[in-house]
């Protein structure tokens, strides 16, 4: 018995669990966090601060912790906008 | 004798009599004690109680709500810590509006006490709806669990803006005795709330009857009760200055209690999902009965205490670990068994991570608890990782099992989003192990670079605090995702998903005049939607049942034999039911734990242990259900149950026994 030559046919994905955005997401910000990690652990620091991008939150956003307390209020934020907008739609 | 030996005895008489009591079930709870109880929950506070929801699932729905946000800013105070070591200037800016985080002890206590109340609330939640569905199918008081949450998050909100409030007022609240004073109003306020919760759900198992507990039902009741007993035992121990009391209880409160609330999740999600029985009965015994009697190895404190009582203390701190892997291993073999249904469930998924992790936590847990005990207690700041990570990562991941198990079960609806909360499940899993050992594996190059006892040489670890930090906040985002998704299921117009058949079995239904029931209770019975409804005049046989005409395509040729080595425990099982004078649809209730409508094999099997019968392998079991399963959906309802009784009754001439006599 030799080896078939002809691949089987397969089913092309197009499914899009509610995960998948979210992973997406998450990957993106995620290599993000890789290269202000490198820029911290390892000295060069040349990552800016958001205070320096921001000149509105010059005193608030001097420590990179600020980068990711954002994704916090994100979170937070949509967790209220679920709640109000689950009910509403209710 | 020491106070330690009087505490200890004391808290160990009551709980063993607690044990015993409920080892053969909570059924010989005295009627007029249920009636007070039910008084006390359902009318007390007077006012307060009626304002809120008492419908089916509401008081463990609020519990795990309120467990779930609860959870996200532990999480957010869990990744400040983390970054607090590596930059403690980091939200210095925040100065201006008053934040103050001293050396970070402050933060430290503030994550363990937000993370604590977020276990108690989701690991209660939970296990509310896992003694629901043991009992009736609700709490015994939905309204009175729901004000208690409430109220708890009152209390422990009350200890966080009171030394504001003092703070105008220029008193210092962390100065003594006030601080005191305050800290044991709290504990009592605790324990004091808890035993309305402890009483329903007491009440609650009681509607069980006679039938042994449920092993998860068993350590809820089990680790609420220890839990006021801490708490009490902190309020008088901190009144007195009696320190080896004090011990004892941060002992029970932050040892025995998560552990037994975690088990009982565990004991709890895993054998349902797996649909099999719990693996090995000797390891649920040692999980259930070491674990009160030895010392966890979990936030170990200094006992100062005398040479005999410290050793004594470490040898049941070694035997501590043994309950804690009785339990995993029993859990991890039982979820093994299922493994095909499990890894289709995202709240099973996470126990069954939960308790890969926890002996490694365990072991980690013992050998700095040890060095903190009777060591040098050089192993400090690794014990406070080990004992916080553990509490994150186990105890998180069993909140999410038990509300994406259990939350649906509350409130009727199918969970939203199942990917999001298996991958939310995977977040919190991967965050927390990871920045376990990247924090782990900084202070153990701490420690290298000071016992080589170079001069002037310390070792720059904050860059795994750093990463550690980093890796933690994935553990964040699952706790924020897992939320999201509780919230979607709960308020989401999608009701509890029940399949439908066109095609049904029964062509008609008899309705007896006067009688009420549901459509979902009609489906659970097999109707479909071409069934005839015919409602007739009220006909009661023995039993008081509903009588139930079907078609007579239902008798025919495909009704199996049963297998030859059931056949025996059926008849035995129709004995029983005639004997104890049950309708069949009396019996139906009593074994459809879900209150799904239908019976599967391992409610089936449940069924049969408590009453007597020769036990069964859940193999056998479920052929057993089979062999009864006219319609092929591999479950029972209860046409289909009830003509398997009928004809095991004909075919054996089964009476009652008093009637034989």
């Amino acid at each position: 018995m030799t080896n078939s030559r002809a691949l089987p046919d397969t089913t092309v994905g197009m499914g899009e669990p509610a995960a998948s955005r979210i992973v997406l997401t998450l990957f993106f910000v995620g290599i993000l966090g890789l290269y202000s990690l490198f820029s911290n652990v390892f000295g060069w620091d040349n990552l800016p601060l958001l205070g320096e991008i921001v000149p509105l939150v010059q005193n608030l956003g001097g420590s990179g912790i600020w980068y990711y307390l954002i994704g916090f209020l994100i979170g937070i934020g949509a967790i209220v906008a679920t709640l109000v907008g689950e009910v509403l739609a209710e | 004798m020491e106070l330690i030996f009087i505490a200890g005895g004391a808290l160990l008489a009551l709980l063993f009599l607690l044990a015993q009591s409920l080892s053969k079930g909570v059924g010989t709870v005295g009627g007029a004690f249920k009636q007070i109880g039910l008084f006390v929950l359902q009318k007390n506070p007077p006012g307060l109680v009626d304002i809120f929801d008492d419908k089916d699932g509401s008081g463990s729905r609020t519990w795990m709500n309120f467990g779930m946000l609860w959870f996200v800013f532990a999480t957010l105070l869990g990744f400040l810590l983390g970054w607090h070591t590596y930059d403690p200037t980091a939200l210095d800016s925040l100065a201006s509006v008053g934040w103050d985080y001293d050396d970070g002890s402050s933060l430290k206590d503030a994550t363990l006490n937000f993370l604590s109340i977020a276990l108690l609330y989701g690991l209660v939640g939970s296990g509310m709806v896992a003694a629901a569905r043991n009992g009736n199918g609700r709490l015994a008081s939905e309204a009175n669990a729901s004000m208690v949450a409430l109220l708890l998050s009152v209390v422990l909100l009350a200890t966080y803006i009171l030394p504001f409030i003092f703070g105008f007022l220029d008193i210092d609240t962390s100065e003594n005795p006030i601080r005191t004073v305050l800290y044991s109003l709290e504990t009592l306020a605790v324990g004091l709330l808890l035993i309305p919760v402890f009483i329903n759900i007491l009440i609650t198992a009681a509607n069980r009857g006679e039938q042994e507990l449920q092993t998860s039902v068993w350590f809820l009741i089990m680790g609420i009760a220890a839990y006021i007993l801490s708490m009490l035992y902190m309020f008088f121990g901190e009144l007195a200055d009696a320190t080896q009391m004090v011990w004892l209880a941060e002992r029970v409160a932050y040892g025995w209690v998560p552990l037994a609330l975690m088990f009982s999740v565990g004991y709890h999600v895993i054998p349902m999902t797996a649909k099999q029985p719990i693996w090995s009965g000797s390891l649920r015994g040692a999980s259930m009965f070491l674990l009160f009697i030895t010392i966890p190895p979990f936030f170990m404190t200094d006992a100062s205490a005398s040479n005999f009582v410290t050793n004594l203390g470490a040898i049941l701190l070694t035997l501590g670990v043994l309950p804690i892997f009785a339990a995993s291993v029993n859990l991890l073999m039982t979820a093994s068994s299922g493994l095909s249904a499990v890894v289709k469930q995202p709240g099973a998924i996470a126990a069954t991570m939960a308790f890969i992790a926890l002996p490694f936590f365990a072991i980690g847990g013992y050998f700095t608890a040890m060095d903190t005990f009777v060591g040098t207690g050089d192993l400090g700041t690794m014990g406070d990782i080990v004992n916080m990570s553990m509490m994150f990562t186990v105890g998180g991941l069993l909140v999410l099992a038990g509300v994406f198990t259990n939350y649906p079960n509350a409130i009727g609806k199918p969970l939203a989003t199942p990917s999001t909360a298996t991958l939310a499940t995977w977040l919190v899993f991967v965050g927390g192990v990871a920045s376990t050992l990247t924090y782990l594996t900084g202070e153990f190059t701490a420690n290298a670079v000071a016992a080589s006892e170079i001069e002037d040489v310390g070792a720059i670890n904050g860059g795994f605090y750093l990463t550690g930090a980093a890796l933690f906040y994935l553990a964040s985002i699952g706790a924020i995702l897992s939320t999201l998704v509780v919230i979607r299921t709960g308020i989401a117009s999608t009701g509890r998903s029940i399949e439908v058949n066109d095609a049904s079995d029964v062509a008609t239904y008899t309705l007896t005049s006067g009688s009420s029931t549901t459509i979902r209770d009609l489906i659970g019975r097999g109707v479909g939607v071409d069934t005839t409804l015919v409602v007739s005049e009220t006909e009661i046989n023995e039993g008081g049942s509903t009588v139930i005409a079907v078609d007579s395509a239902l008798h025919n040729d495909e009704v199996k034999e049963f297998p030859t080595t059931a056949s025996t425990v059926m008849v035995e099982f129709v004995q029983y039911l005639t004997n104890t004078n049950q309708s069949v649809f009396e019996l139906f209730r009593g074994m459809d734990l879900d209150d799904s409508g239908k019976i599967d094999s391992r409610e089936f099997l449940a069924a049969l242990e408590a009453s007597d019968v020769e036990a069964l392998s859940s193999l056998e079991a479920a052929e057993l259900v089979e062999s009864m399963d006219l319609d092929g959906d591999g479950e029972l309802n209860l046409p289909e149950l009830d003509i398997a009784i009928a004809q095991i009754k004909r075919d054996h001439d089964i009476v009652a026994a008093q009637e034989e006599e």
